[in-house]
């Protein structure tokens, strides 16, 4: 029973401090005067305060500091009634500065988060697409390309060794003569389509060139003769050098140290291009002809081409050369 | 520098109220998050002369006050609001900053305004930065203990009217008037809640010849102490050593002894106060008169401080809401503040 009638006291309470206040000073018999000169307020501060006049104070905190005082003067507990004062939506009063300024960007600050997030991000994404390039590749690839040109100590030119003087193709990249077969003049056209196809031709030219085959009639021999025979390179090495070759079809053909006294037969589709971490200690064949690289030489290290389009051309290996030095 | 910066990006910014008694942290969008006394408890490794390493923080270094044995000593690291030892401090602030980050992946480095007595020398504002910048912080502000105790009591610091704020501290009474995000009148006394406990022990020990420790006195302020004579007399008993018998006796002090004891200390605070109403400028001294002068801090918890000031001086002295937390609270929203206006609006270092 009683704790509902505090229940319904603290009801009355919350909904009105004004009169809960009034109404205490007057059973307290005091007069507003007397409260103010107790407690040092204004007479206007009680006024206010017992007529709910909140927006006439200046902030919050006040209201809440005079309401505590009063309260403590006429003995009322003062938290109901400060409960009761929230009911009013009394904020505390704004910060404002008299230097108004441009709104800085904070590390704190959402699209500075975003962007630094943003800016790692992608370079964690650039170091994943350097770490693929500088690994990935050379970590896959290397595999299958390399077992075509590493034949050390070995040179394999024998079967090819009499296509390099009859075949056509290879004739052409040779530089002193320019031999004027008859399957060169006949297949003078299709040179270009038959650089596709590589690998046959060492097959097929051979056979045309040795025996006339019975089976393979001339049509055959018109298709298949023009193919080039792959461009092949023999280097020697006196010193340890770095060697990149590349053939016309982009394709990567040796990259390794090639070490002293190593001797390394590769072939590929003209041209190639070769370079040489050392040049001084190389010698190279090409076609088992002595090419001389020395004026491709910059700072000990040499490249150049080997059997460009130009060199097809004109049948002339070394002028080619001499102009791409100059273009270099 | 980088490497902050990145940190920072995962720190909260904090605002300390670095007081001689209680450290108190708000954390930017958590409020007030840590609020610890502020004693070190130091362990002596292998003898005087060898390592020293911190052996409790806070609530459980207060405990060992005056408990400890001779190879652990519970200190206070800050004398009268200001840094009294440089190295014990700094391991406090990294540990109480460490604590408010708990469950994180980096080590904090938040930005920091730490407020200080606005009597504090350029040496002493020094300390307490490098002190700050010691424990991992990236940016470190300054903020005047009264500025940020008004801007937390929700006083109207940037109207042109004046606003009178007394912030009763541990170590220092810190009294100012504010208009326009300025100060305009300030003054720090080095009296505070540690000068009424000294009171009450020097009260004991005259008058009961009984000597108690620091803790006992503080524990008799919470308890009975006032400011003002009360109709009703309350009375606590303690516990001393008698210092004619050598042995711990026991004893009953009333709230009359104690406001007795405290005198000293309390005419000190009105004489403060009285001085700044004179030295107030007219117009902002009529402000205060008509509003009123506002009390924070934990000696604003004292019964009945604002009914003697009150009487002293003549004008309304109102007791702000949660008065220990009000500095700590100020100096969250001028954080906030500052973000939004950029750092100069309140003359920081």
């Amino acid at each position: 029973m009683k704790a509902a009638g505090e229940q319904e006291n603290m009801e009355e309470t919350i909904n009105s401090v004004g009169p809960k206040l009034r109404e205490a000073r007057i059973a307290a018999k005091l007069s507003v005067g007397e409260v103010a000169s107790e407690l040092h307020f204004g007479e206007q501060i009680i006024h206010q305060l017992e007529d709910e006049e909140f927006e006439k104070f200046p902030a919050p905190a006040f209201i809440r500091g005079y309401l505590r005082t009063y309260a403590k003067l006429l003995g009322l507990p003062a938290a109901p009634l400060l409960k009761a004062l929230e009911q009013h939506h009394l904020h505390a009063p704004e910060l404002i500065s008299d230097i108004a300024k441009p709104h800085q960007a904070k590390s704190t600050d959402a699209p500075m988060r975003m962007a630094t997030y943003g800016i790692f991000g992608g370079l964690l994404l650039l170091l994943a697409l350097w770490w693929h390039n500088e690994y990935g590749i050379s970590l896959f690839d290397y595999g299958p390309k390399t077992p075509v040109p590493i034949t050390n100590n070995a040179p394999i030119i024998a079967p090819t060794q009499p296509a390099n003087v009859a075949a056509p193709p290879v004739a052409e990249v040779i530089p002193p003569p320019p031999p004027p077969s008859t399957p060169l003049a006949e297949t003078g056209q299709p040179v270009p389509d038959s650089t596709v196809v590589p690998e046959n031709a060492a097959t097929t030219v051979a056979p045309v060139i040795d025996t006339p085959q019975p089976e393979p009639p001339a049509p055959v021999a018109e298709a298949n003769p023009p193919s080039p025979q792959p461009a092949k390179l023999s280097l020697t090495f006196a010193h340890d050098s770095w060697v990149e070759v590349y053939g016309g079809d982009g394709n990567r053909i040796y990259l390794d140290l090639a070490r002293e006294g190593e001797t390394l037969n590769l072939e590929g589709i003209a041209p190639l291009d070769v370079l040489l971490g050392y040049a001084q200690g190389a010698r190279i064949k090409y076609n088992g002809q002595d090419f001389d690289f020395k004026t491709f030489v910059h700072q000990g290290v040499a490249r150049f081409q080997l059997g460009g389009p130009e060199t097809a051309d004109t049948d002339v290996v070394p002028a080619t050369l001499d102009n791409e030095a100059t273009q270099n | 520098m980088f490497l902050k910066g990145f940190r920072g990006i995962f720190s909260n910014d904090i605002s300390i109220d670095l007081g001689t008694a209680n450290t108190l942290i708000y954390a930017r969008g958590k409020g007030i998050v840590l609020n610890e006394p502020s004693v070190v408890a130091i362990r002596y490794e292998g003898g005087p002369g060898g390592n020293k390493r911190i052996a409790a923080v806070g609530h459980e270094a207060k405990q060992m006050l005056g408990r400890t044995p001779g190879h652990i000593k519970a200190i206070r690291p800050l004398k009268d609001g200001v840094i009294a030892d440089f190295t014990v401090t700094e391991k406090m602030l990294q540990y109480f900053i460490h604590k408010v980050h708990e469950n994180r992946f980096l080590r904090p480095s938040p930005r920091v305004l730490v407020c200080v007595p606005c009597g504090s020398t350029q040496v002493e504002r020094r300390a307490i930065q490098e002190s700050a910048a010691g424990a991992g912080a990236r940016e470190v502000y300054l903020i005047e203990e009264p500025m940020a105790a008004a801007i937390g009591a929700g006083m109207p610091v940037s109207e042109p009217h004046g606003s009178m704020v007394l912030d009763i501290g541990g170590g220092t009474i810190e009294v100012a008037v504010i208009s326009l995000n300025g100060v305009v009148y300030s003054e720090s006394v080095r009296i505070g809640g540690d000068r009424f406990d000294e009171s009450i022990i020097n009260y004991v020990r005259r008058n009961y010849g009984t000597l108690i420790g620091e803790a006992t006195a503080e524990r008799i302020k919470h308890e009975i102490g006032s400011a003002y004579p009360a109709n009703e007399v309350s009375e606590i008993e303690v516990r001393g050593r008698n210092l004619a018998e050598g042995i711990p006796r026991s004893f009953v002090l009333n709230s009359n002894e104690i406001l007795e004891a405290l005198q000293e200390p309390l005419s000190g605070i009105v004489s403060a106060v009285r001085t700044a109403l004179e030295q107030t400028p007219p117009e902002l001294g009529a402000d205060v008169a008509e509003r009123g002068m506002v009390l924070t801090g934990g000696g604003a918890l004292l019964r009945d401080i604002d009914r003697l000031l009150s009487e002293e001086t003549g004008i309304p002295v109102l007791i702000a809401d949660d008065p220990l937390t009000c500095v700590a609270r100020g100096g969250g929203r001028a954080l906030e503040m500052m973000d939004d206006k950029g750092t100069d609006i309140f003359s920081l270092e």
